[in-house]
C-alpha cells in the first residue's frame, strides 16, 4: 500500500490541502478479488478491507486499484529493516507488514524510548510512510498496542491498563478461538485478564494462556532478528592495494574457493554471484554475474567474472588500488554435489562443459541473445516458436513432441496383418509431406500472384521482384485465425484477422516455398492478398 | 504481369451436383460441448441446402434425434437417426445408422449397456460390444485426423469387418487440413485394400459456419481452458459446417464414388423414428374382458360411488363420449395404469390428486384419480385427448413430496427396470450458467463475472445495459466484451447434460432399452431414458407425471395432528365445505401459508375478488396468471364483480361459455371455446392455436392465427377490439396455460389449507414448519403469522423439542389475537402452543437429535448429563446451546455455550469408564463463569443465526429509536395514513420480485416488528438504486403511499441501506447481514433466481415442433426468419 | 554413456591413460600447428551411430571423456556417390564444412542439405548443437522454425541458438563453441560476403573442430568461391522434386520430397564431385533420385550399408 502510495505520490506530488484520490490494493484469492488495504480517502468512501474488488469499483467507480505485488512489498519491508538497524542490530520481521525491534540497551542513545518512537515514527511518516508504533515490555503488547491501540509508550507495568480494552485478536490467536471468545461474551484482553486460567485453558486452548503470559511478560519471548548477511560471503583486505587484473582474478579465484566450501556445505550452488570492489578512496564498484545454473566451480566462476571484466572495462578502474574485495553469492539454489562437482566422470563433465559454454556467451553477448527454441501451441503458424533466453527455459519446456514428426512419420508398426494384405501394402506407395518449412519468413512478405478462384493454387508469383512459376503444389490448408477479440495473435493484422489458404509450392527450379491467400475469395473479399511466409528445403 | 489477385479462371467441378448429396454424419449440440448447432437448426439447414438427406450422429447418444427427426419431417428433408459410438480402447469412432425397427433396437440396447456400466452421463463401449448391432445397421469407420497410420487402420478395418461385414463403410472427411489430397488417396487406397466402399462426409459439427466462435468456446468449456491457453486444442478453421452438394463435389474431386455412397447407403435404410409404435403396458383387467371393459366398469362404478344420488345425464353423456374416444384410440390401458398406482398411493395413506389436462376427464374423476366434480365444470374432452393428433394424453398425478418415493419404487417394481424409465430432462445454458462458463472461456474473474451475472437479474441477457456493465466494474466499449455476450446468447439454450425428470414416467409393454437407450440416473436406484418429455410426446410415447407437493405433505401433517390433539378426523374431501369465516379470512387477504394464493400478487387480489364460495377460489387461483392479464380480463371481471359495470356477454352463444365468469374470458378452456365458437375453430384447431402460443410467444404473434381468430369473430359480429383481446389471452396462456380443470384442482387445495389456518393456526403453523422447504415465506414469517393469529410459539428446548414441531398445551388463540385479526376470534379454535423443533436449528441432523429424544427420560439436568447420555459430540451440543435451547436447565445461550466449551473434546464413548471415577474432580463444578450477560439485540442475532427467526423480539425493535430520529413510520401505522400522503418506512426485505406480467417494476416487500409494507419500485427508481435495492437487508424506503381496497403500497423515491443500524446489536465477529440473510423468504428472487421467462423457451428448439402442429405457421416462420429468429439458420450466405 | 554396443569395453584405469595420451598429442599437434594423422583416428561403424537416439540438453547426457575416442569421426552419408568421394568411407566430424549457395534466394536447398548434414550429425551424435546466426540471415532468409526442423528431422529441442550483434561475436561464439568437446556440432550461419570470415577465421575454426572433434558447419548463402580453410566446401543448388505418386487433382502435381543438386566443390579429403540428391525425412536418410544420377567420383564402396531402423515413435499415429 504505501510502497505505491509513494510512488504515486512521488510522481505527482499534490498540494497541501488536495484529498488523496481514493486507492486500494487488491489480492485475488482463487478467483475472487479482493481489497486487502485502502486509504483514508477509499475507507471514507465506505470501503472496507475484504469487500469484492467489483462491487467496490461499482460503488466507487473512480477507486484507483492495483493488484498485491507480495515480493516487492517484503523488499520493502526488507529495506525499511534495513534502515532501522540504525536503532538497534536486533530488528526482526513481523508479518509481511511490521517490523519488531529490541531496544533493550539502545533506547538512551536517543534520549529514551519515547523520543526514539517519536523520531522513528516521524522518519519514516516523512518518508512517505503511514504508520504506528508502541514500546512495551513485552512484544506481544507492543504488537498488540501497535496495531489495536493507539500506539504509544507503554510504560513498564502498565501492560494491564494498556492491554485490557483491546480485542481478542491483539493476541495474535486463532481465528476459532477468537470467535469462541466472542460467544461467550467475552471479547476483550480486559475481560480474560482476572479470569482462572484453568477454565480458558481448558476451553479455548493453552496457547491463549500462554499469549496472556507473554503479553504480560509472565513469559519471556525472544524475538528473531532476521538474518541479515548475503547467503555466503567471502573477503579479504589488503594493506597493499592491489590495482592489476590479474591480481584481481587471483583473489577471486581464491575466494571463490572459500565460496564453493560455503555452498558445498550448504548443498546448493550460486545463480548470481555479486563481486564488491573496495577502492581505497571509498567507492565501491560492483559486478554482477548469472549463470544458467547452480554453479560453485571456482575455476568457473573466476572466468566469469574474467569474461565480464573484460567487456566492461569500465569497472576495473582502479584508481589508487583495491584494499577489500568481496564475494557474495547473492543468489542460491539447490544442487546436488554430484551436478556441481568437476568430477572425472564424463557426463557430469560434458554438462558442465555446456552450461559453462552458456554461461560465457552469455557474460559476453548478453544471457538473452542465447536461446532456446520453445514450442508454443498455437495455430497461427508464426507464432508456433518462440526463442527464449536459455537460461530461463526449464528442460520440460522443450519437448517439441506434438509437432509434426510422430503426427506425420511413417512406420511399419507391430500390427498383425495378413500376408496378402501386406503384400498389397507394398504397394501402397505413401510418403509424408513435410508441411512445415524449415524456416520462416516473419513477417510474411506480400508477394503478386495470379491464383484460380475461390481456392485454387497459385500459377505464378513475385517475390522480390523476381517472377516465379509455379510447376507443384499442394494446398489449401485452411488456418483461420484467433476471432476473439484481445487475443495474444490480434496485433498479427491490426483488424480483424482473416482466414489464410496455406500452399506449399515448387517453381521450376526446385525452389520450394510457402505461401498463402488472405482472405477467402467471396466469402471474406473479392481481392484476397498473397503473402510468401516460409522457405522449404 | 497480372495486377495482384487478378483471377485466370474458375475451377469447375467435374462431379454432378444434380445428383445430390446426403450428409451421414453430424453432431449437433447433443453431443455435449463437441457440436455447436441444435439438431432443428441442422436438420433445416440440410433441407435449405437441397441435400438428400441428414444423419445426426452424436457421441454414443441419440439424445438429439428426435428433435431433429420432427424438424427434418417438417423441413420435408429426409432424416436418418443415428450415433457414433467412441471406444475406450482408441479404436477409430464408429458411425452407426440402424436399417429397421430391429437394427435401431440393438443399437438402442448397445448403447444401454454402454450407459449402464459407465457413472451417470458416460458411455463406455468396447467394439467387443459390437455383436450386439448384428446387421441390423449400416456402419462406417472414422478415419481418424490428419495421415493416420496405414497399418493400424488395416488393421482396424480388418477387425471390424470380421463383425460387421458388408455393413461396414470408411467415412472420411476433409476439412482442409495440410495434407487433404493425401489423406483422401490414403482413405480411397485402404478402402479398396480392405474391400470397403468410401463414404465422404463433413463430419459436421455446426450447421453454418458463424458457429465456429461457439464450436471453439465449447472445446474450451469442455477441457477447462481459457480461449488463450487451449491452442491446437480448437479446430485450425471454421470448415465442419454443413456443406451442400457442389462444395461436398469440390473438396471429393476425384473421388466422386464416396459421394455417391452417401446415396447408396440411404437405400439399404428403412428406419424411421416413426417406426417406433408405442405399446401400453398390460394391466390386468380383472374379470373383464379386455382393458377397455374393465375401464368401463370401472367408471360405472365410480360414477355411482361419485354420485350416489344418480348420475347426471350430462355426466353419463360425458363418459360416453370420452369412453369411445379411449376405445377407438385404444388408452384404455393407459388409464388403467394410472389408476392402478393412485389405488397403490391411497392404500398406503398417501395423499394424492390427480391435475392438469386429466381434470378434464370424467373418467379420471370416477377412477378416483382426479377429485374435480366434472358436473360443476365445463369439460372440454378434447383438450386432454386429441384425436386428431393422436397425442398421448397427459395425466400428472401430485403425491406428497416426501413420500413420492414409495410410489416411484412400486412402479420399478411392478414393471421392472427393462420396461420403465423416467423421462429425461434436458438441462439446458441459462443466462447466468452461459455468461459463466463463457466468462472463464475468456479469462474473466470469478469475480468479474460474478459482477455480471448479478447485474443481469431482471434484464434478459441480450440488452445488458452499459449501465450494468459499468456497475460490474467493466468498460462497456470493450469488443471482447461484446463478443462474449453475443455467444452467451447463442450458448443460452444449449444443452448441458440430461438429468431425470421430475416425475415422468414411461412404462412399455416390451423392453423398454429397444425404444430409447437407457442409463444411469444421478440418484441411486433410479434410471433415466435419453429423450425428455417433448421427445415422447412428438412420437406418441406415453408418459405419467408422479410429482411431489410439499402442500400435500402439509396438509397430511395437519390432518394428522388434527385427530391427535383435537381428536378431529377430517380428510381432505371431509373438511367442512363452504363455512363463510374461512372465506371471510382469505378476502382480508389473511393468506400467509395458505396454497397458491399466498404470493404477493394474490394476495392483492384477494380483497377486491373477495371470495365468498369454492368456484370464487377457482377463478381467484386462475386470474393472477398471464392469461388474463396479458388478454386484460382482470380488471373488467373485477369491474363486474365489484358490481361497477354491468354483466353483459359479446353473444348469445358466449353466453353459455362465459355465465360463471361474468362475460369475461378467464379460463384456457373459455379462450379456446370462444375460438371454436366464435371464430369458427375445429376443436383440434384451437389445440393446435394453444400449443403454438406455447412455442411462439417470444417470437411474436402469429399472423395466420390472428388473422383467422379476429377476422372469425369479427365477420360473425364481434366486437374487434374484444377479439383481439381474446387472442392476446391465448397468447399469454401460451407459458403457462391455466385450464379451469386444473384451477379446479388446486382450488381443492386452497380451501383445505384456509380452512386449517382459520380454525387451528397452531396446527397449521407447526405442519407448515414441519414440511419445509416448501412455498413462499421463511419459518420467521410463518411463525409470526401464527403469533398474530393468537398461537403461543415456544423455543426449541431439549427438555421439550422433538425433531418436528408439535403442539403443546397452551391458551386460547383466539383471547390473543392481533387487533388486525381481530374479526377470527369466533373462527379459531385452538388452544394449544406450538413448540418449535429441533429441525428449526440449523446444522443439527435429525438422528442426532432422535437420539436426545430418545435418550431424555426425565429429562436432562446440565449440559454434562446431555453430553453423557446422549454420546453426542462437543460441537453438536455446542450448537443446540448456541441456538439456545438449553432455557429449560435456567442456562441462556452464553451460559450453556461456556458449558458445552468445556466438555472434553472427543466422543464420550471414547472415554473409559474407570477414568470417570478417578477424575471425579472433572465433575465438581467449575468456579462460576460469571459472564457478561448478552444483551438482547444480541440473543436475537444470534436466534436468527441459527434458527432463522427470533420469538424473543425482531431486529429491527433494536433499531427503532434510530429510525424514530429519522422519522420512520411503523409498518402497522401505515393502515391509518391516508392515500397519497409521503412516508418513510424500513424493515427486513422479505421478498423482491418481478413479475413478468409487471413490466420491469420491482416489488420489495419490508418487515418490521409490527406488520410488513408493500413497496414498489418502478424502473426508473430501480436503476438509480439497483444495487442497494438488490443488495441491502435492511431498507429505508421513502415515497407516496397508495392505497386501494385495503391494499397498501408505498411506491419509493428514495432508497437507503439502514443495514449498519443492526450492526451494532452483534457481537463483534458477526454481521448484521447474515441475519437479515436468514430473514430472507424462499420466494425472494433475487436470492433463488426463478427462471426467466424468455430463456424456458428457445424459438428454434420448439418452432420446428410448432410448424409440425400448426402447417399453416410456415408462412409465417418463413417471414420471421430473417429479423426474428436468430438462432434459427441464416441465409445461404455461401457462395 | 555408451555410444555403441559393438564398441569393445575400456576400463577405466585404461580410459585414463588414453585419456592423458590423447591430450599429450592433441599438445603435440598444437604446438607444432598441424592436424593428428588419419592413421590415428579409427572410424567407427554406422549402425553404432545409427542407434545414437536424440539426447535432450539438461540430461546431463554428455559424452564421456573415457568413451571419447570412440565417437565416429567419419559420419556415412549412405548414399554411396557421396561417401566414395571421400578417402575413406563418410564425411570427417572434427573439423570444418562449409555449405554454400550462391543466390540468397536459393536459401531452402542450402539451409535443407546443410541441416540434412545435421541431421545424419545429430543422430551420431549426442548432445546439443551450437547455432550461431548471423544477424542478416534471419532478416534474408527467414528465421528457423521449430515445426519445420522437427518433421525434417532435427530435434528443435536440442539447438542452442545464439545471436550475435556482429560478425566479430558470431566467430567468436563459434570458436568458443568449438573447444567444447561437450556438443554436438556447431553451425555457423553467415549471409553475404564478409571480410572478417577469411582464411584465418576459418582455420582457427577448422582448428578448434579438429582439437575438440566437435564438427563445425559453416553456412554461407548468397556468396561467390572466398577461399576457406574448411575441409569441404559443398555448393547447393535447388532441384526440382520428384511428385508423390498421387491421383491427379488440381492444376499441379504435389511437392514431392526435398532435393537438391549438390556440388562438392572443394575437398581437401578426397576428390570433388557432384550428385543430385534427396532427403528422406521420414528416415533421415538421403536417397539418390531413381530417376537421375550424376555421378562424378568412381570407387563406391559397396559394404556393409547397413539398414538404419527407424523406430517407431513413441506418440503413435496421429489419434
Amino acid at each position: 500500500m504505501d510502497r505505491i502510495l509513494r510512488r504515486l505520490n512521488a510522481a505527482a506530488p499534490h498540494k497541501a490541502g488536495d484529498v488523496e484520490p481514493p486507492f486500494a490494493v487488491a489480492s485475488r484469492t482463487g478467483n475472487v478479488h479482493r481489497l486487502v488495504s485502502l486509504n483514508r480517502t477509499a475507507r471514507a468512501l465506505g470501503l472496507k478491507r475484504q469487500d469484492n474488488l467489483a462491487d467496490a469499483r461499482a460503488r466507487v467507480p473512480h477507486l484507483l486499484v492495483e493488484d498485491v505485488a507480495p515480493s516487492q512489498d517484503a523488499a520493502l519491508l526488507e529495506r525499511l529493516a534495513d534502515w532501522c538497524d540504525r536503532y538497534t542490530p536486533l530488528v526482526a520481521l513481523d508479518g509481511t507488514d511490521g517490523l519488531l525491534l529490541d531496544i533493550t540497551g539502545c533506547a538512551h542513545l536517543f534520549d529514551g524510548e519515547e523520543a526514539l518512537l517519536v523520531d522513528a515514527l516521524s522518519r519514516l511518516k516523512q518518508q512517505g510512510f503511514v504508520v504506528q508504533g508502541a514500546v512495551a515490555d513485552t512484544p506481544v503488547a507492543a504488537f498488540a498496542v501497535a496495531r489495536f491501540g493507539e500506539g504509544r509508550c507503554v510504560a513498564s507495568g502498565a501492560e494491564r491498563a494498556a492491554l485490557s480494552p483491546l480485542p481478542i485478536e491483539a493476541l495474535r490467536v486463532d481465528v476459532d478461538v477468537v470467535r469462541a471468545l466472542n460467544r461467550v461474551g467475552l471479547p476483550t484482553i480486559g475481560a480474560l485478564l482476572d479470569r482462572p486460567r484453568a477454565p480458558l485453558a481448558n476451553r479455548f486452548g493453552l496457547e491463549l494462556v500462554r499469549r496472556l503470559d507473554l503479553a504480560l511478560g509472565h513469559e519471556k519471548e525472544p524475538i528473531s532478528p532476521r538474518f541479515a548477511a548475503p547467503l555466503v560471503v567471502a573477503e579479504r583486505r589488503f594493506f597493499e592495494p592491489i590495482g592489476l587484473v590479474e591480481d584481481v582474478e587471483a583473489v577471486v579465484f581464491s575466494l571463490a574457493g572459500q565460496v564453493r566450501e560455503a555452498l558445498e556445505r550448504r548443498c546448493e550452488g550460486g545463480r548470481a554471484f555479486e563481486l564488491a570492489l573496495f577502492r581505497v578512496d571509498g567507492a565501491v564498484q560492483r559486478v554482477v554475474v548469472g549463470t544458467s545454473r547452480p554453479l560453485r566451480d571456482a575455476k568457473r566462476i573466476k572466468a566469469l567474472f574474467a569474461e565480464k571484466l573484460k567487456v566492461d572495462e569500465s569497472v576495473l578502474d582502479a584508481g589508487y588500488g583495491y584494499d577489500l574485495i568481496r564475494l557474495a553469492v547473492v543468489e542460491a539454489q539447490e544442487a546436488t554435489g554430484q551436478q556441481l562437482v568437476l568430477s572425472e566422470e564424463g557426463a557430469a563433465q560434458a554438462d558442465a562443459d555446456l552450461s559453462g559454454l552458456i554461461d560465457r556467451l552469455g557474460a559476453r553477448l548478453g544471457l538473452d541473445r542465447i536461446t532456446r527454441l520453445l514450442p508454443m501451441d498455437r495455430h497461427l503458424p508464426e507464432r508456433q516458436t518462440e526463442f527464449v533466453p536459455a537460461a530461463l527455459v526449464r528442460e520440460d519446456a522443450v519437448s517439441w513432441v506434438g509437432f509434426g514428426g510422430a503426427d506425420f512419420g511413417l512406420g511399419r508398426s507391430e500390427h498383425e496383418t495378413s500376408p496378402s494384405l501386406e503384400a498389397a501394402w507394398q504397394e501402397l506407395p505413401l510418403e509424408l509431406p513435410l508441411e512445415r518449412p524449415l524456416r520462416l519468413i516473419d513477417p510474411a512478405e506480400p508477394v503478386d500472384a495470379v491464383a484460380m478462384v475461390p481456392d485454387g493454387p497459385p500459377l505464378r508469383f513475385r517475390w522480390r521482384r523476381v517472377l516465379y512459376k509455379v510447376v507443384r503444389s499442394e494446398g489449401p490448408e485452411r488456418i483461420a485465425p484467433p476471432w476473439w477479440a484481445g487475443n495474444i495473435d490480434a496485433d498479427v493484422s491490426g483488424e480483424r484477422a482473416t482466414t489464410r489458404d496455406y500452399f506449399r509450392i515448387e517453381d521450376e527450379d526446385g525452389r520450394r516455398f510457402w505461401l498463402y491467400r488472405e482472405g477467402l475469395y467471396a466469402r471474406e473479399t473479392t481481392t484476397p492478398r498473397w503473402y510468401l511466409q516460409g522457405v522449404f528445403a | 504481369m497480372m495486377a495482384p489477385g487478378q483471377q485466370s479462371g474458375l475451377l469447375r467441378s467435374r462431379f454432378r451436383a444434380d445428383s445430390g448429396f446426403a450428409e451421414l454424419c453430424a453432431a449437433s449440440n447433443f453431443s455435449f460441448l463437441h457440436g455447436a448447432s441444435h439438431p432443428e437448426e441442422l436438420a433445416m439447414r440440410a433441407a435449405d441446402l437441397g441435400l438428400k438427406a441428414l444423419a445426426i450422429c452424436d457421441r454414443n447418444s441419440v439424445a438429439g434425434v428426435v428433435r431433429a427427426h420432427m424438424a427434418a419431417k417438417e423441413a420435408g428433408l429426409r432424416f436418418v437417426p443415428g450415433c457414433r459410438l467412441g471406444f475406450l480402447d482408441g479404436t477409430p469412432d464408429l458411425l452407426v445408422w440402424p436399417k429397421h425397427r430391429q437394427g435401431y433396437g440393438r443399437l438402442s440396447r448397445l448403447l444401454t449397456i454402454g450407459n449402464r456400466r459407465a457413472e451417470k452421463g458416460c458411455c463406455h463401449l468396447l467394439p467387443d460390444d459390437l455383436t450386439h448391432l448384428d446387421q441390423g445397421s449400416v456402419t462406417a469407420l472414422v478415419l481418424p485426423p490428419g495421415l493416420p497410420s496405414p497399418d493400424e487402420m488395416i488393421a482396424d478395418l480388418q477387425g471390424l469387418k470380421a463383425v460387421l461385414g458388408s455393413d461396414l463403410r470408411l467415412a472420411v472427411s476433409l476439412s482442409k487440413g495440410p495434407a487433404d489430397r493425401r489423406r483422401l488417396d490414403l482413405a480411397v487406397r485402404l478402402a479398396q485394400l480392405s474391400d470397403v466402399k468410401l463414404l465422404a462426409t463433413n463430419d459436421v459439427l455446426y450447421h453454418v459456419l458463424e458457429r465456429r466462435p461457439l464450436q471453439d468456446v465449447l472445446t474450451c468449456i469442455r477441457l477447462h481452458e481459457r480461449l488463450e491457453t487451449a491452442g491446437r486444442q480448437l479446430e485450425a478453421n471454421a470448415e465442419r459446417y454443413l456443406k451442400d452438394a457442389e462444395d461436398m463435389a469440390r473438396l471429393f474431386d476425384g473421388a466422386e464414388d464416396a459421394l455417391y455412397e452417401s446415396l447408396r447407403i440411404l437405400e439399404e435404410l428403412s428406419f424411421s423414428l416413426d417406426d417406433l409404435a408405442y405399446e401400453y403396458p398390460e394391466e390386468p383387467c380383472g374379470d373383464s374382458a379386455s382393458p377397455q371393459a374393465e375401464l368401463e366398469r370401472l367408471a360405472e362404478e365410480g360414477a355411482k360411488r361419485r354420485y350416489p344420488n344418480g348420475v347426471p345425464d350430462k355426466v353419463t353423456k360425458a363418459i360416453n363420449h370420452e369412453l369411445k374416444l379411449v376405445a377407438e384410440l385404444d388408452y384404455a390401458p393407459y388409464f388403467l395404469t394410472v389408476y392402478d398406482i393412485v389405488r397403490f398411493a391411497r392404500s398406503r395413506g398417501i395423499l394424492c390428486q390427480g391435475r392438469g389436462s386429466a381434470a378434464n376427464s370424467v373418467v379420471c374423476f370416477c377412477l378416483g384419480i382426479t377429485e374435480v366434480d366434472p358436473a360443476r365444470a365445463d369439460l372440454l374432452f378434447e383438450r386432454f385427448i386429441s384425436p386428431e393428433r393422436r397425442e398421448s394424453p397427459d395425466i400428472d398425478v401430485d403425491f406428497e413430496h416426501e413420500r413420492r418415493e414409495e410410489v416411484i419404487q412400486y412402479i420399478y417394481e411392478k414393471y421392472g427396470r427393462e420396461r420403465s424409465g423416467l423421462a429425461a430432462t434436458v438441462i439446458t445454458y441459462r443466462t447466468r450458467s452461459a455468461l459463466r462458463e463463457v466468462g472463464k472461456v475468456f479469462g474473466l474473474s470469478e469475480d468479474a463475472i460474478g459482477a455480471l451475472s448479478g447485474t443481469i437479474w431482471g434484464h434478459s441477457s441480450s440488452e445488458a445495459s452499459e449501465g450494468q456493465v459499468v456497475e460490474a466494474g467493466m468498460d462497456p466499449k470493450d469488443p471482447m466484451l461484446g463478443q462474449m455476450m453475443e455467444l452467451v446468447d447463442t450458448l443460452i439454450g444449449f444443452p448441458r447434460h440430461l438429468s431425470q425428470h421430475v416425475g415422468g414416467f414411461v412404462i412399455t409393454k416390451g423392453r423398454l432399452d429397444e425404444v430409447v437407450p437407457i442409463q444411469n440416473a444421478a440418484m441411486e436406484d433410479r434410471t433415466v431414458i435419453e429423450w425428455d418429455k417433448d421427445d415422447l410426446d412428438a412420437l406418441g410415447i406415453l408418459k405419467i407425471d408422479i410429482l411431489a407437493l410439499g402442500m400435500l405433505s402439509a396438509i397430511r401433517k395437519a390432518l394428522d395432528m388434527l385427530s391427535e390433539n383435537y381428536g378431529c378426523d377430517y380428510t381432505v374431501a371431509t373438511i367442512p365445505p363452504e363455512e363463510p369465516e374461512v372465506y371471510d379470512m382469505l378476502c382480508r387477504a389473511d393468506s400467509i401459508g395458505v396454497f397458491q394464493v399466498e404470493s404477493r400478487a394474490q394476495m392483492t387480489m384477494l380483497p377486491r375478488l373477495k371470495p365468498q364460495a369454492f368456484y370464487d377460489l377457482v377463478i381467484e387461483v386462475a386470474i393472477v396468471r398471464p392469461g388474463p392479464i396479458q388478454g386484460d380480463m382482470v380488471h373488467p371481471y373485477l369491474r363486474r364483480r365489484q358490481g361497477l359495470e354491468k354483466v353483459t356477454y359479446p353473444s348469445r352463444e358466449l353466453e353459455e361459455v362465459l355465465g360463471k365468469t361474468m362475460g369475461v374470458p378467464l379460463f384456457q378452456e373459455q379462450a379456446m371455446k370462444i375460438a371454436i365458437v366464435a371464430a369458427g375453430f375445429t376443436p383440434g384447431e384451437a389445440d393446435r392455436l394453444r400449443r403454438a402460443m406455447a412455442t411462439f410467444r417470444r417470437v411474436g404473434t402469429i399472423g395466420t392465427f390472428q388473422t383467422k381468430m379476429i377476422e372469425g369473430m369479427a365477420k360473425n359480429g364481434y366486437d374487434r377490439d374484444f377479439a383481439e383481446r381474446c387472442f392476446r389471452q391465448i397468447e399469454g396462456f401460451g407459458e403457462y396455460g391455466f385450464p379451469e380443470s386444473h384451477a379446479a384442482s388446486f382450488a381443492l387445495l386452497v380451501y383445505a389449507s384456509s380452512w386449517i389456518k382459520a380454525r387451528y393456526p397452531d396446527v397449521f403453523c407447526a405442519a407448515l414448519l414441519n414440511s419445509q422447504p416448501m412455498g413462499f415465506y421463511a419459518p420467521a414469517q410463518l411463525v409470526r403469522d401464527a403469533r398474530e393469529h393468537g398461537v403461543e410459539v415456544r423455543e426449541v428446548d431439549i427438555n421439550m423439542s422433538d425433531w418436528d414441531a408439535g403442539l403443546e398445551p397452551g391458551n386460547c388463540a383466539a383471547d390473543r389475537l392481533h387487533r388486525k385479526h381481530a374479526d377470527m376470534r369466533g373462527t379459531i379454535q385452538s388452544n394449544k402452543a406450538v413448540r418449535l423443533g429441533f429441525r428449526s436449528i440449523k446444522g443439527v441432523r435429525q438422528d442426532d437429535m432422535e437420539i436426545l429424544v430418545a435418550m431424555r427420560g426425565e429429562g436432562y439436568d446440565s449440559v454434562r448429563d446431555l453430553w453423557l447420555r446422549t454420546g453426542l459430540g462437543r460441537p453438536v451440543i455446542m450448537r443446540l446451546a448456541e441456538a439456545d435451547a438449553f432455557r429449560s436447565l435456567g442456562l441462556d445461550r452464553r451460559t450453556a455455550l461456556w458449558a458445552a466449551q468445556g466438555l472434553e473434546r472427543g466422543k464420550v464413548q471414547d472415554r473409559l469408564p474407570l477414568f470417570d471415577t478417578a477424575d471425579a474432580g472433572d465433575l465438581r463444578p467449575e468456579p462460576n463463569a460469571d459472564l457478561p450477560s448478552m444483551p438482547p439485540g444480541a440473543h436475537v442475532m444470534a436466534d436468527y443465526q441459527t434458527l432463522s427467526l427470533s420469538l424473543k423480539a425482531h431486529p429491527v425493535a433494536f433499531a427503532r429509536p434510530a429510525l424514530q430520529r429519522q422519522r420512520v413510520v411503523p409498518c402497522m401505522e401505515l393502515d391509518r395514513l391516508r392515500s397519497g400522503c409521503h412516508v418513510t418506512v424500513a424493515g427486513l426485505v422479505l421478498v423482491r420480485q418481478r413479475p413478468g406480467s409487471a413490466k420491469g417494476v420491482i416489488f420489495v416487500t419490508l418487515e418490521d416488528e409490527g406488520g410488513i409494507a408493500n413497496v414498489i419500485v418502478w424502473p426508473k427508481v430501480f436503476e438509480t438504486y439497483r444495487l442497494l435495492v438488490l443488495g441491502a437487508r435492511f431498507l429505508k424506503v421513502r415515497g407516496r403511499l397508495q392505497s386501494e381496497a385495503d391494499v397498501i403500497h408505498v411506491v419509493a423515491d428514495h432508497v437507503e441501506d439502514v443495514t449498519p443500524l443492526l450492526a451494532h446489536l452483534n457481537d463483534l465477529s458477526l454481521h448484521g447481514e447474515g441475519v437479515a440473510d436468514a430473514a430472507l423468504a424462499r420466494a425472494d428472487e433475487v436470492k433463488r433466481p426463478v427462471v426467466e421467462l424468455s430463456e424456458k423457451i428457445k424459438p428454434a428448439g420448439r418452432l420446428v415442433r410448432l410448424v409440425k402442429d400448426v402447417p399453416e405457421l410456415r408462412q409465417d416462420v418463413a417471414q420471421l426468419k430473417p429479423e426474428k429468429l436468430k438462432a434459427l439458420p441464416g441465409g445461404r450466405n455461401f457462395h | 554413456m555408451l555410444i555403441g554396443a559393438d564398441v569393445h569395453q575400456t576400463s577405466p584405469k585404461g580410459a585414463h591413460q588414453r585419456d592423458r595420451l590423447a591430450e599429450l598429442r592433441r599438445r603435440i599437434a598444437d604446438l607444432e600447428g598441424r592436424l593428428p594423422l588419419d592413421a590415428q583416428l579409427a572410424p567407427a561403424p554406422v549402425s553404432a551411430a545409427a542407434k545414437q537416439g536424440p539426447a535432450s540438453l539438461g540430461d546431463g547426457q554428455g559424452i564421456p571423456d573415457g568413451t571419447r575416442d570412440h565417437v565416429p569421426l567419419r559420419l556415412r552419408l549412405d548414399l554411396p556417390v557421396l561417401d566414395a568421394v571421400f578417402q575413406r568411407e563418410g564425411l570427417r566430424l572434427d573439423s570444418l564444412h562449409e555449405v554454400v549457395g550462391r543466390e540468397s534466394r536459393d536459401c531452402g536447398a542450402v539451409s535443407g542439405f546443410a541441416l540434412a548434414l545435421l541431421a545424419r550429425v545429430m543422430r551420431a551424435r549426442s548432445g546439443a548443437v551450437l547455432w550461431v546466426s548471423s544477424p542478416q540471415a534471419g532478416r534474408e532468409n527467414g528465421r528457423l522454425y521449430g515445426p519445420g526442423l522437427q518433421q525434417f528431422g532435427i530435434d528443435p529441442a536440442r539447438l542452442i541458438v545464439v545471436f550475435p550483434r556482429r560478425m566479430e561475436e558470431l566467430l567468436w561464439g563459434l570458436e568458443e563453441g568449438a573447444r567444447c568437446s561437450g556438443l554436438c556440432a556447431v553451425f555457423g550461419e553467415v549471409q553475404g560476403v564478409s571480410r572478417a570470415l577469411d582464411l584465418t577465421a576459418t582455420r582457427r575454426l577448422l582448428l578448434r573442430a579438429q582439437t575438440s572433434r566437435v564438427p563445425v558447419i559453416l553456412m554461407r548463402n548468397g556468396v561467390a568461391d572466398e577461399p576457406t580453410a574448411a575441409l569441404t566446401r559443398w555448393c547447393v543448388t535447388p532441384h526440382t522434386s520428384r511428385p508423390p505418386d498421387l491421383e491427379h487433382r488440381g492444376p499441379h502435381e504435389a511437392v514431392g520430397r526435398s532435393g537438391w543438386r549438390v556440388t562438392l566443390t572443394r575437398n581437401r579429403d578426397g576428390r570433388p564431385g557432384n550428385a543430385c540428391v534427396e532427403w528422406n525425412h521420414e528416415t533421415g536418410q538421403f536417397d539418390a533420385p531413381a530417376r537421375s544420377l550424376a555421378l562424378v567420383s568412381g570407387s563406391a564402396g559397396g559394404q556393409d550399408l547397413a539398414p538404419v531402423e527407424r523406430g517407431r515413435t513413441a506418440q503413435g499415429w496421429g489419434r
